[in-house]
């Protein structure tokens, strides 16, 4: 009786959940071909193609945009991993003065306003000749994804320790081999979740990218952003459905790569004793 | 082989765990150290092998220093209490581990894994994977991977 009443609870809560995604979902979808649609139609009355032909007429410098896009979002990623991955061993598993200050930076970012920040950022980095490049907009936007990076990844590193990585340095591994062979398997889980946030912080910027790529820089949000505040829906639900479908591809082949690397099941932290 | 400690002191976190330790092993003998649990059999030999940083003293293989080896130059091998088996990898992958790092063919670590396994009754058992495998079989395991590289390196 029991064991009944709680699989009706958690079926519930899954269509509840799936409810929550797929109602505006499929509203997303319905609104790209609505010409009219009004209060009290339970489904739009008018149907059109104008937003698609629209569309359709500048697919070469939306595609542009959408790739260069997508490159910057996956350069952030991966550096994000890739010093995520650094900063937590060094916090963790090294010992060396200033630690808690460098410990403390690391979650700086997430205390201080996005505004102010871009505001600060932007002004450093006119000095520094970093404003209205890529390289600048890729900085600006690692710093916002970083703290996600390192806290999940530091998580993970904590877990696997050092342990595996001692056991294959006195059967012969380097170093980087060691960590190579033992420890990035079983982070992969972790470095995946790391790679995913960080894409999507970096893919969604909005406002940042604006400051700091100074209109240079362009990337899908930049396109995406006017069209959502202006209040024209149809454009606006094709941009916003080409993002959850780009973003949904993108993270199925971040997935895959990672599928690779732990062939026989990473994210297993603790072996058996 | 042989081996000498001498006069090694070992700081961790500020903590001195071994101070004053002195040894001498020589060609051919089997030493057994006992003590308490925590009174730092783990950090002498971690610190012998290269995993720990000594904070004097001198460490001795075949009467050459190994201050400054790297731990996978110094051809010491440690068995941890904990059971340090790879997780992500099959039986017949953390038996060829060291093999693989030496870069021996594929075909000879495929054989001489097999052999291994059969000296334990474990032949078959090749493409399991770590978890799948009771505790005193994976010290099995986890002796004829490092028997292994120990007869590497004395041949
Ligand atoms: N990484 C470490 N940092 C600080 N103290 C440690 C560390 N590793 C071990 N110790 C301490 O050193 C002492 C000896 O530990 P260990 O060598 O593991 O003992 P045993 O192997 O003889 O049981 C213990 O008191 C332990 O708490
Ligand atoms: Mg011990």
């Amino acid at each position: 009786m029991k064991n009944k009443r709680k699989s009706i609870f958690i079926s519930i809560t899954q269509f509840v959940l799936l409810a929550a995604i797929l109602v505006p979902a499929v509203t997303l979808l319905l609104w790209i071909f609505t010409e009219r649609w009004t209060w009290p139609d339970l489904a739009p009355q008018v149907f059109s193609k104008r937003a698609i032909f629209e569309i359709a007429g500048r697919k070469k410098e939306l595609l542009q945009i959408l790739w260069s896009s997508i490159l910057i979002s996956t350069v952030v990623a991966v550096l994000s991993a890739v010093i995520g991955i650094m900063t937590a061993r060094a916090i963790l598993l090294y010992r060396f003065p200033g630690k808690q200050v460098v410990y403390f930076f690391t979650i700086l970012p997430f205390m201080v306003p996005a505004t102010v920040f871009a505001m600060g950022i932007q002004i450093t980095f006119i000095k520094m000749g970093l404003n209205n490049r890529i390289t600048g907009v890729i900085i600006a936007h690692l710093i916002c994804s970083l703290p996600y990076a390192i806290r999940l990844i530091m998580d993970g590193t904590a877990a696997v320790g050092s342990r595996l990585e001692e056991q294959a340095r006195v059967l012969g591994a380097s170093p980087f081999k060691a960590f190579y062979k033992t420890s990035l398997p079983m982070l992969m889980p972790v470095i995946l979740s790391a790679v995913s946030m960080s894409y999507i912080v970096s893919f969604s910027q909005y406002f940042l990218t604006l400051m700091i790529g100074g209109g240079n820089v362009k990337t899908f949000t930049i396109l995406m952003v006017p069209y959502l505040q202006s209040g024209n829906r149809n454009i606006a639900c094709i941009y916003s459905t080409l993002f959850l479908g780009v973003t949904l591809l993108v993270f199925g082949v971040f997935e895959w790569a990672a599928g690779r690397f732990m062939k026989h099941g990473g994210g297993e932290f603790y072996t058996s004793e | 082989m042989s081996l000498m400690v001498e006069d090694l002191k070992v700081v961790l976190q500020k903590k001195v765990i071994l101070n004053g330790i002195s040894l001498d092993i020589r060609e051919g003998e089997f030493i057994s150290l006992l003590g308490a649990s925590g009174c730092g059999k783990t950090t002498l030999l971690k610190s012998i092998a290269g995993l720990l940083e000594i904070q004097q003293g001198d460490i001795r293989i075949q009467n050459a220093s190994v201050a400054g080896i790297p731990p996978e130059k110094r051809g010491t091998v440690i068995v941890f209490q904990d059971l340090r088996l790879f997780p992500h990898m099959t039986v017949e992958q953390n038996i060829a581990f060291p093999m693989e790092l030496q870069k021996v063919p594929k075909d000879v670590r495929k054989k001489t894994v097999k052999k291994l396994l059969e000296e334990v009754q474990l032949t078959g058992f090749e493409n399991r994977k770590i978890k799948e495998i009771s505790g005193g079989r994976c010290r099995e395991l986890h002796w004829q991977g490092l028997l292994l590289q120990i007869r590497e390196c004395c041949s």
